[in-house]
């Protein structure tokens, strides 16, 4: 290599950690970082310098809102593995600002708990066992959840207080230690996320592109345990992302959902669209 | 209502309390864990210096918080291939938001924009904010130091690249002067800043 090949290939390289290259010279940059490890560690040190630019720039506070938008989507969103492989693809950045929704039907209405659920009489059991079978194909059919979309919107979810809305709380158990998310494919194709902290004692259950339902149905949700299948709230699907927040999930709980009539069910009275467990 | 609020704030400010204790190195190796705990507390160090910047290129409010959250999206999205033994987190993160932010600037839609944040506003020129950080405030100053040791068209040019967004063909055709003069003022101009800031490995 002559010192003018070297000078140019130094110049492209400092050029490259500006991000001042066309997208033809910055492949023969990445070509040639590649391949000659001087000029790799040469242009690392320009990448250095460059941020350093960066972080001489005054720093701007970012509204709260972005906060709880971000730690909800990425509840969502899977990483790409070490190897650089991605899991699963990614959302579409033009729809980065899609807003969140969440419909309840009846947001005021409590979820009765597990523990005040009626005790299985037969029919319950053979429900329950046939959510054992879904619960089980459920989770061999668990695909890595597709990116939901998660923006600053704020929606009255009628949960517990007007400080909250659903993508709030969505925010904060994603944010704990504890926090743990399983996603499954719902029986219409829809993908469902459950997020949790057992910690937090909080649930919510995300599910992207939920076929809206007629008047006369609604989904409802039911958090099963050895205690038997208590309903957890009525909701309706929204635009793009629909979240249902549900209380009293015990630890190890399954979460389900069904398409009831309009007004809910006790007991589910249908087969489950999505069955969700948290103790997989 | 009041005791679903406390059940909800004590844990997270107890976790943020730890988590802000640790460095930008050790939060992003826990985010590429896949640590959302450790992401909320990397988000809190980092998110006013890369919306700072993407500010910088792009005078756009609304473009600039958009283009912010795509960056820490990438940022949960890339951190498993984080290599703390070849940079570090800050530089990372900072290369990454620059060059999301080199995308919009370029993107058709922007491009009536770019005139107006074509980098014309000088380091020392903005006015520091109190608020901001000893380690800011040091890091831009030694930054500013370093810029103000090169020869005014070294500056200009690297100045029109990195925060104005500009390639090196457009900075030639701006300040009208043939491309192998922005190519040699850049490359003579980052050499010196390298050495200034005493970046070498």
């Amino acid at each position: 290599m002559t010192d003018r090949d070297r000078e140019e290939l130094e110049a492209l390289a400092a050029a490259g950690a500006l991000d001042a290259l066309d997208d033809e010279e910055r492949a023969a940059l990445e070509a040639a970082r590649d391949a000659d490890d001087g000029l790799d560690g040469r242009a690392n040190e320009y990448d250095e310098v460059a941020a350093a630019l960066g972080a001489a720039a005054e720093p701007v506070a970012p509204p709260p809102a972005m906060r709880d938008a971000l730690l909800a989507r990425i509840a969502q969103t899977p990483q790409v593995r070490a190897d650089g492989a991605t899991p699963a693809p990614d959302a579409p950045e033009a729809e980065a600002a899609a807003p969140i929704h969440a419909a309840p039907v009846t947001p005021e209405q409590p979820a009765p708990a597990a523990a005040d659920a009626p005790r299985g009489g037969p029919a319950q059991e053979r429900a329950r066992s046939r959510w054992g079978v879904r619960a089980a194909t459920a989770v061999a059919a668990v695909a890595a959840a597709s990116a939901l979309l998660v923006a600053g919107i704020a929606l009255g979810g009628g949960f517990s207080g007007p400080a909250e809305t659903p993508e709030s709380v969505v925010a904060e158990i994603s944010a704990a230690p504890d926090a743990r998310r399983q996603s499954v494919q719902s029986s219409d194709g829809a993908t469902a996320t459950l997020v949790w902290s057992d910690e937090l004692d909080r649930t919510a259950l995300l599910v992207d592109e939920l076929p809206a339902l007629g008047d006369d149905e609604t989904y409802e949700a039911w958090v099963i345990t050895d205690a038997g299948i208590a309903a957890a709230g009525l909701f309706a699907a929204g635009d793009g992302v629909t979240v249902h927040l549900i209380e009293s999930a015990p630890a190890g709980a399954t979460i389900g959902v069904t398409v009831e009539p309009a007004g809910g069910s006790d007991q589910p009275t249908t087969e489950p669209i999505i069955v969700i467990p948290t103790n997989a | 209502m009041g005791s679903a609020m406390l059940v909800l704030v004590r844990p997270e400010s107890e976790t943020e309390t730890t988590a802000t204790a640790a460095t930008p190195d050790a939060l992003l190796v826990r985010v590429g864990a896949g640590d959302q705990a450790a992401f909320a507390a990397l988000y809190d160090a980092m998110a006013p210096r890369v919306l700072g910047l993407v500010r910088r290129l792009l005078v756009d409010v609304a473009q600039s918080e958009e283009v912010a959250q795509e960056v820490f999206l990438e940022i949960w999205q890339q951190a498993p291939r984080f290599d703390a033994g070849k940079g570090s987190a800050v530089s990372w993160i900072l290369t990454l938001t620059h060059r999301r932010a080199v995308d919009r600037v370029r993107s058709a839609q922007s491009a009536r924009d770019r005139d107006l944040a074509a980098g014309h506003r000088e380091l020392a020129a903005e006015v520091p904010d109190p608020s901001e950080s000893v380690e800011v405030r040091i890091e831009h100053e030694r930054v500013a130091r370093a810029m103000g040791g090169l020869a005014g068209p070294q500056r200009e040019s690297i100045e029109l690249a990195y925060y104005g967004g500009l390639t090196q063909r457009e900075i030639a055709e701006r300040l009208d002067v043939p491309l192998g003069t922005v190519k040699t003022r850049i490359r003579d101009g980052m050499g010196r800043l390298r050495d200034a800031l005493g970046v070498t490995r």
